[in-house]
């Protein structure tokens, strides 16, 4: 007790110091805020670090860096208070230009700290995860893998790999990923990273591939390739509507049917005729090279199931040899209960050994979409930005002002959604919406700020536009593409590269240098936006008016 | 002001009244000997006083008391043999108001304030009077600019720069504002205190200097870690002029300050405001409103009247007398109005009474002990007497 009043004396102590000397700081409670760091930082190490992991069994770190936002989320309430309990302005203490400078950038550092709580979880998690396996072996057990892939009976690493109805009918969706597995033989190509930074559609995708592998791979790698383009095409096609139903997998007679050509759908064979020209030779030369080979498959099922008990995954169901007899007698084993229990367990064990072996690499890559993209955090940092400068502006402002300001805040983009949706997302016009509300809230704002001083109302009105001014330039660069037209001007022609495709060879596309100056553009638009608002904007007119606004005297 | 402090200081522990003596010694050590010992030496007997007293009591052992003033003796015997400066208070005009008006224009009720004109100068104390509803509390507000005015000028002259035109922050920044009801405010005393002072430029040494002295001299020792929900109404508003007075602000507006006081609370009030209003290192000028005339005009330098907005009277008592051609006294006695009649028919212009309260008038050509006298000798036995002459109370029955 006596240590406990010790500490809460020397506390009060040092408030009271930092209450004299640094009054701002100190009413935003940054003495209670570095405790508070310090604690919920270390708490949020010690948790990742007791949190148990292991090979077969690690935790999602997604699900613990969403956790993380809940103590962030009081956090950031705590400061909040803080700020409305000792508010220096509604108090009209002194100010100097320099408190104008320092307010913004000091928000924003407070409430970006609670952000860190989700970070230093996941982080540490990545970590616990990645060095479960060293390198060379997790590289191994990746290519013992995909070395016993194309022998697979099942459609593994599919969520809703197969099941049964009540009739015993197999069904099975046709959602295998494999143009990740297929990149793998493009990394030399630079059209393989504009893969990777844009964002195509499906058919997109597999439109590229399909080219890349035609050209540059595709006689020389026929050998390993020929499975995934087998599977290309059908997608393709599939894709196109060209089949008229779903394909059935029925994956342990997968190849012999491929073989036999009995698919059980039609197939529009005009649709390629590379296809038609290639298509024995190729399910000739794999059928006869691997698939009655069978010391290679042992060899193969071997290393996989040695590589999976490394990792944990024990009681696997079928020996090498039992399953070497499943391909050799050709068991239709969704008739033959056991076998099929069997089949089912071993399948859960290959998607869980797929799966972890895919978390372990992904945490080792460091490439968890939420804690290491930029953009989220772009997209955090505007809502934190957007959260400062409420509070940093518009603090002085009465409680019910602020929640009607809010409202409108909020009712501007309700309603452009809304008026977006009904005229069926024209660019132009939503821009020029957008612009003609922005310019009527100022001129009204100004009006009744500078004229009637209607105070009140002139607060709620100019809130929108003292917000959206950090994204100014950023809007202007929306106008500048979504009613000029601004990136297909003839300007910019010299960026125009030719780039055949096989459906269109006289396609002519912009190069990867106009992508990146329209990346650039974007970005720029919005941190010059962010930067020009924090030390120029904000201290110099921004708040020194809006306070002589706030100050002004009501009109009854 | 240095030897009527000292006068003051010694007359008080004569007659054995330490809180006012210990009040006092605080405040002259503060204004002229702050960096010295002797100031330090003050603070601690204040501070040793206030602790001294139970929450809720005034009174202190016996024992106590004579130690108390032995050594505020001995630190008077010393103060005493320094040698002191003393800046003259020079009275300079603070807010000019020059015919300000305000119209309200509700559906139901039109009121016109105005037009009036008046000085406000260092050191000056000016009470706001009038019935209910006449005004009063709009003249505050239209001074701490919380609302707009219609016409006239009302012009700052802070030693500021920059203070006039659009700059309202800066002038509410300088301007003091105690409201009839006090806004609920957070945390601590102590904790709100420093952040008033700091807030408003006094930080580090100066900040604890000025907090010390502002809570040992309002009395406050023993409530600085309490909070609002803890003290009493009286208390909130002793301390809500403690958090007015940490910044030294350059005007100090109250609106009804005595309504929740009682009578030696409500006299402290007003002596702690004529002391601070008239120091000469820091002078403000205060602005009050109340119904508690007769107090209130005892510590006014000017008294505004106003009744439906218009002022009726501006001015010192004084002045008031000069425009009064009659004299006008209270009495209250234990007979009935008719026998009072009797007696001072031939001497007086009117008479009326009011709940036991007579009020006289008479010529000029009388004294009120020529009154006095002629009711003695009818052995009329007086429970009450005041001479409200030179009082604006007069403006109420007009």
């Amino acid at each position: 007790m006596n240590i406990f009043y010790k500490i809460k004396h020397a506390f009060e102590t040092k408030s009271l110091y930092w209450a004299s000397n640094f009054p701002k700081a100190w009413s935003l409670g940054w003495l209670t805020q570095l405790c508070i760091t310090a604690t919920m930082f270390l708490l949020a190490f010690i948790i990742a670090l007791i949190i148990p992991v292991s090979a077969i069994d690690t935790p999602d770190v997604m699900t613990w860096y969403a956790l993380g936002y809940i103590p962030a989320f009081f956090w950031i309430l705590f400061i909040i208070y803080r700020l409305v309990k000792y508010n220096s302005e509604k108090l009209y203490g002194d100010r100097s230009i320099w408190h104008n400078f320092i307010e913004l950038p000091s928000y924003i550092i407070q409430f970006a700290l609670p952000l860190l709580i989700p970070v230093i979880i996941g982080t540490t998690l990545t970590f616990r995860i990645a060095s479960l396996i060293d390198d060379d072996k997790l590289d191994d057990n990746a290519n013992a893998f995909e070395e016993a892939q194309p022998f697979f009976t099942f459609d593994y690493g599919s969520s809703n790999y197969m099941y049964f109805d009540g009739n015993y009918n197999m069904t099975a969706s046709y959602n295998y990923d494999y143009l990740h597995e297929m990149f793998k033989y493009f990394e030399n190509d630079e059209r393989y990273y504009k893969y990777i930074i844009s964002d195509y559609n499906r058919e997109e995708e597999e439109e590229l591939v399909y080219e890349m592998m035609n050209g540059q791979y595709g006689q020389k790698s026929l050998d390993s390739l020929s499975n995934y383009r087998w599977q290309m095409k059908d997608s393709i096609a599939f894709h196109k509507g060209i089949f008229k139903n779903k394909r059935p997998k029925l994956y342990p007679y997968r190849f012999y049917e491929f073989y036999t050509d009995n698919y059980g759908y039609s197939y529009n064979y005009e649709y390629d005729n590379d296809y038609l020209i290639n298509q024995d030779s190729l399910k000739q030369l794999y059928f006869y090279k691997y698939f009655k080979n069978e010391q290679f498959i042992a060899e193969k099922y071997n290393k996989l199931l040695l590589s999976m008990k490394s990792i944990g995954i024990e009681n696997i169901p079928f020996t090498t040899a039992q399953l070497l007899n499943l391909y050799n007698n050709n068991v239709y084993f969704p008739y033959n209960k056991d076998l099929r229990f069997k089949v089912q367990q071993f399948d859960r064990q290959i998607s869980l050994y797929k799966k972890q072996l895919n978390y372990i690499k992904t945490c080792k890559n460091k490439n968890f979409f939420f804690i290491y993209d930029t953009e989220i955090y772009q997209i955090l940092f505007s809502l934190v930005f957007g959260l400062c400068l409420l509070l940093a502006l518009f603090k002085n402002m009465n409680w019910k002002e602020f929640l009607v300001g809010l409202l409108f805040v909020c009712l501007l983009p309700t309603l452009l959604g809304i008026f977006m949706a009904i005229m069926r997302w024209q660019e132009e016009l939503v821009t020029f919406t957008f612009w003609s509300i922005f310019i009527i809230l100022i001129v009204w704002g100004v009006v009744e700020k500078r004229k009637t001083i209607r105070r009140k109302r002139g607060a709620i009105l100019l809130m929108i536009p003292h917000l959206l001014m950090a994204y100014f330039p950023i809007a202007v660069l929306g106008t500048m593409v979504g009613i000029f037209n601004f990136w297909e001007w003839d300007y910019f022609d010299k960026y125009l590269v030719h780039n055949p495709t096989v459906y269109n060879p006289n396609n002519m596309s912009y190069s990867e240098e106009y992508w990146h100056l329209r990346n650039q553009s974007t970005d720029w638009a919005l941190v010059g936006g962010y930067v020009a608002y924090l030390f120029v904007l904000y201290p110099l007119w921004i708040k020194r008016d809006w306070l002589n606004f706030m100050s002004k005297p009501k009109k009854s | 002001m240095k030897d009527k402090l000292l006068n003051e200081i010694r007359q008080y522990l004569k007659g054995g009244n330490i809180e006012n003596a210990s009040k006092r010694t605080l405040d002259f050590t503060w204004y002229y000997l702050k960096d010295y010992q002797e100031y330090d030496e003050a603070l601690a007997i204040r501070k040793s006083y206030n602790l001294s007293k139970t929450l809720g009591q005034t009174e202190i052992k016996e024992e106590d008391l004579i130690l108390f003033k032995d050594r505020l003796n001995s630190l008077l015997t010393k103060i005493e043999q320094v040698d002191i400066a003393e800046n003259e208070l020079i009275s300079e005009p603070l807010i000019e108001v020059n015919q300000l008006q305000k119209t309200f224009n509700h559906i139901s009720k039109k009121f016109k304030f105005g037009p009036v004109s008046i000085t406000i100068n260092k050191g000056d104390i000016v009470g706001v009077v009038g019935e209910n509803g006449n005004g009063k509390t709009t003249f505050l507000r239209l001074i701490q600019e919380e609302i707009t005015k219609d016409s006239g000028g009302l012009n700052h002259f802070y030693d500021l720069k920059n203070i006039n035109g659009s700059n309202h922050y800066k002038r509410k920044n300088r301007t003091a504002f105690i409201p009839q009801r006090i806004p609920k405010w957070r945390g601590t005393l102590m904790e709100n205190l420093i952040y008033f002072a700091s807030i408003h430029g006094f930080k580090g040494k100066d900040n604890d200097k000025i907090v010390s002295y502002v809570i040992h001299r309002m009395g406050l020792t023993a409530f600085v870690g309490l909070t609002w929900s803890q003290i009493s109404t009286g208390y909130k508003l002793r301390f809500e002029l403690a958090k007015m007075l940490v910044w030294e602000p350059d005007v100090l507006i109250l609106d009804e300050p005595l309504a929740n006081l009682d009578i030696q609370a409500t006299q402290n009030l007003l002596d702690d405001l004529k002391f601070f209003s008239q120091s000469t290192v820091h002078p403000i000028g205060i602005l009050l409103t109340s119904q508690q005339l007769h107090e209130v005009e005892q510590v006014s330098d000017k008294v505004l009247f106003l009744r439906n907005g218009k002022p009726v009277f501006c001015g010192n008592q004084k002045e008031f007398e000069a425009t009064r051609n009659q004299h006008t006294i209270e009495i209250s006695a234990n007979c009935n109005l008719t026998e009072i009649e009797g007696i001072l028919s031939n001497y007086v212009t009117n008479i009326n009474g009011f709940n036991k309260i007579v009020r006289i008038t008479f010529s000029k050509n009388y004294t009120s002990t020529f009154i006095l006298e002629q009711l003695i000798k009818a052995k009329i036995e007086l429970t009450y007497y005041r001479d409200i002459s030179n009082s604006t109370v007069q403006l109420f029955n007009d």
